[in-house]
């Protein structure tokens, strides 16, 4: 990843994306099981 | 306190007081005492970054609205992950190629000097206001807590802070904060270890999972659309998203982290690190507060937490009323307690049936329970007249005083103390860079040795630091604190993020159409915040941006500047 290509940021967004998605999936999953 | 609690908070105050002032390397000029000459490693920015979002009030107030109200405040976070990452690819390259030392001398470089003044002086008034707060909220409730001298504890937060941050600089508020954020995790830890230990032998931790599902405090994404709202999905993934893209690019304190990293890439990485960690961090903080609810399930709790209210209103004129709400707590305590060992019990036969009617029972009882706290606070406020009185925000430091053994006592103390240092010491360092680079040398005296400016930036540092605790000794009646201190926040964050989407995303935005949409935003953020008193504050960040946005954009091309702004 450099500053003069943007475009090689993706995999950065679809990792940041991807963990936010599986954490919220997570804290949904644990509400929804114990209650 | 036990003199082990005395001695590790003293030992916890020397060693990080100890550490800052060490911190004087590259500090004899202006840009390695404020931009530590960008020299940091990611993950020591990336820490001083949470460390100096995660204030005391945070800390105290999270863990007691898990107690309270369970999981749900972690849906406030769900745009933080989307905003660092937007953030990483605006606002960190555009102010590291500019060389900035402040977010608003870029809009100088890109607009004129009325518009950084305007954003800059707004920085320190509020700001130079919630450092005050965010030295008092923890300062009051260790004060009633401990039996503290409130003027004491205000003086011992914020005296070694300005101290370090004084001499040390930049470099001493990250190093700092890297250990304090050690500190913090530590104190959460050492607190789940003896909640879990604290639990029944009967009752495992998934058991108590399930108690505590059964009274809703697991249930942390409520996808209802409800402005009114705080707390829901829709409020955190956009008014939130809006209010963390506004205190991660706009905000001084944030954005002077991310400037001394070693790289562009570096401060892309650093912010990155609160993206990935920072919901499941919050959801433990969180999750520590409904162990504590789960703990006093079965050790029986304070009617009130707060023991000054608490020892007041049993020999006042309120005593009679208030014996005999305690005796109907009691027993609505006890009552509980049955149904959550039936519960726990329950719970290992699979016998659907028979847990769903054991649930009804302890969901019941532990409504009556609530009914019963809620009578008492409004006594408190009766009694008082404080009628913003919360008494979550004494749960965990009463939990922890009361229940916790010598030695992890301190800990606990020393962990509060470390959230407000590392946030305290970060909006110094910031209040004195913006004071300093925004108005001494921009517009008093331009041409000076580096001695003068570092000479001034010590005494800014100081002379906020005594405005803090002045604010801070003065400032009561605090109420929730979380929010006291977001909401004010939110009045300017929303138009600020505004202005820096005109100076970064358009070409043909001017100086004087920016000043004006920052006044119009301001203005509308204010309108809907009193005409529309119950509209969730998350969303003034919305309409902040987007009427900055908007009006700014409108003026610059009803009239445009000849010569097109420099990009």
């Amino acid at each position: 990843m450099t500053d003069a290509d943007p475009y090689r940021f993706a995999p950065t967004a679809v990792k940041v994306i991807a963990v936010e998605f599986l954490t919220l999936a997570a804290l949904w999953f644990v509400g929804r099981y114990f209650s | 306190m036990h003199w082990i609690d005395w001695l590790v908070v003293g030992v916890y105050l020397v060693w990080i007081v100890w550490d800052g002032l060490r911190r004087t390397k590259k500090s004899d000029k202006i840009e390695g005492y404020f931009l530590a000459s960008r020299s940091l490693p990611w993950w020591a920015v990336g820490l001083s970054v949470m460390a100096t979002q995660l204030s005391a009030i945070t800390l105290v107030g999270t863990t007691g609205q898990g107690y309270s109200d369970g999981m749900q405040f972690v849906q406030f976070y769900f745009g933080l992950p989307i905003a660092m990452l937007i953030l990483s690819v605006t606002v960190v390259p555009f102010f590291y190629r500019a060389g900035v030392y402040t977010a608003y001398q870029y809009l100088e470089q890109r607009f004129d000097a009325k518009t950084r003044a305007l954003t800059s002086a707004l920085f320190l008034l509020s700001r130079g206001l919630q450092c005050g707060v965010i030295i008092a909220a923890p300062a009051v409730i260790l004060s009633i807590v401990l039996g503290w001298n409130l003027t004491l504890t205000v003086l011992a937060i914020g005296l070694p802070t300005a101290l370090y941050t004084m001499v040390g600089g930049v470099q001493a508020v990250t190093w700092t904060d890297v250990k304090q954020m050690v500190v913090i995790v530590a104190g959460v830890s050492a607190a789940v270890v003896v909640l879990i230990a604290g639990l029944p032998e009967a009752v495992s931790v998934t058991h108590a999972l399930h108690v505590a599902g059964a009274t809703g405090r697991l249930t942390s994404v409520d996808f209802t659309f409800d402005l009114n709202d705080t707390y829901t999905f829709w409020s955190g993934m956009i008014g939130g998203l809006f209010l963390m893209l506004s205190y991660f690019g706009c905000d001084q304190s944030q954005v002077q982290r991310y400037l001394t990293a070693r790289s562009v890439n570096e401060g892309r990485q650093s912010l990155l690190m609160s993206a990935y960690v920072k919901i499941p961090l919050q959801a433990v903080i969180l999750l520590t507060g409904v162990f504590v609810f789960v703990y006093y399930l079965f050790v029986p709790p304070p009617m009130l937490f707060n023991p000054v209210h608490d020892a007041a209103l049993r020999s006042g004129p309120y005593a009679a009323r208030y014996a005999e709400l305690e005796r109907s707590f009691e027993r609505a305590v006890a009552m509980r307690r049955e149904a959550a060992f039936a519960l726990a019990a329950t719970q290992r036969t699979n016998n659907e049936e028979a847990i769903a009617i054991v649930r009804q029972r302890f969901g019941a009882a532990d409504g009556r329970v609530r009914v019963i706290r809620r009578h008492a606070i409004a006594l408190v406020k009766e009694a008082t007249g404080d009628q913003a009185y919360n008494d979550v925000n004494y749960v965990f430091p009463t939990f922890v005083t009361s229940q916790m053994p010598p030695g992890l006592v301190g800990l606990l103390i020393a962990a509060i103390f470390a959230a407000a240092m590392s946030s305290i010491a970060a909006e110094l360092n910031s209040l004195s860079t913006a004071t300093l680079m925004d108005f001494y040398k921009r517009f008093f005296k331009r041409e000076a040795s580096e001695a003068h400016y570092l000479n001034v930036s010590w005494i800014a540092t100081a002379v906020w630091g005594v405005i803090a605790c002045v604010v801070a000794i003065f400032a009561t009646n605090l109420g929730s604190l979380i929010e006291v201190v977001n909401r004010f926040g939110s009045f300017f964050y929303g138009s600020l993020l505004g202005v820096f989407v005109l100076a970064i995303g358009t070409r043909r935005a001017t100086g004087t159409g920016a000043f004006i949409g920052l006044i119009a935003g301001m203005s509308a953020v204010a309108f809907v915040a009193f005409r529309y008193p119950s509209i969730s504050f998350l969303w003034h960040n919305v309409v902040g941006a987007v009427v900055v946005t908007v009006v700014g954009m409108a003026l610059s091309l009803a009239a445009p500047n000849r010569q097109r702004s420099p990009r």
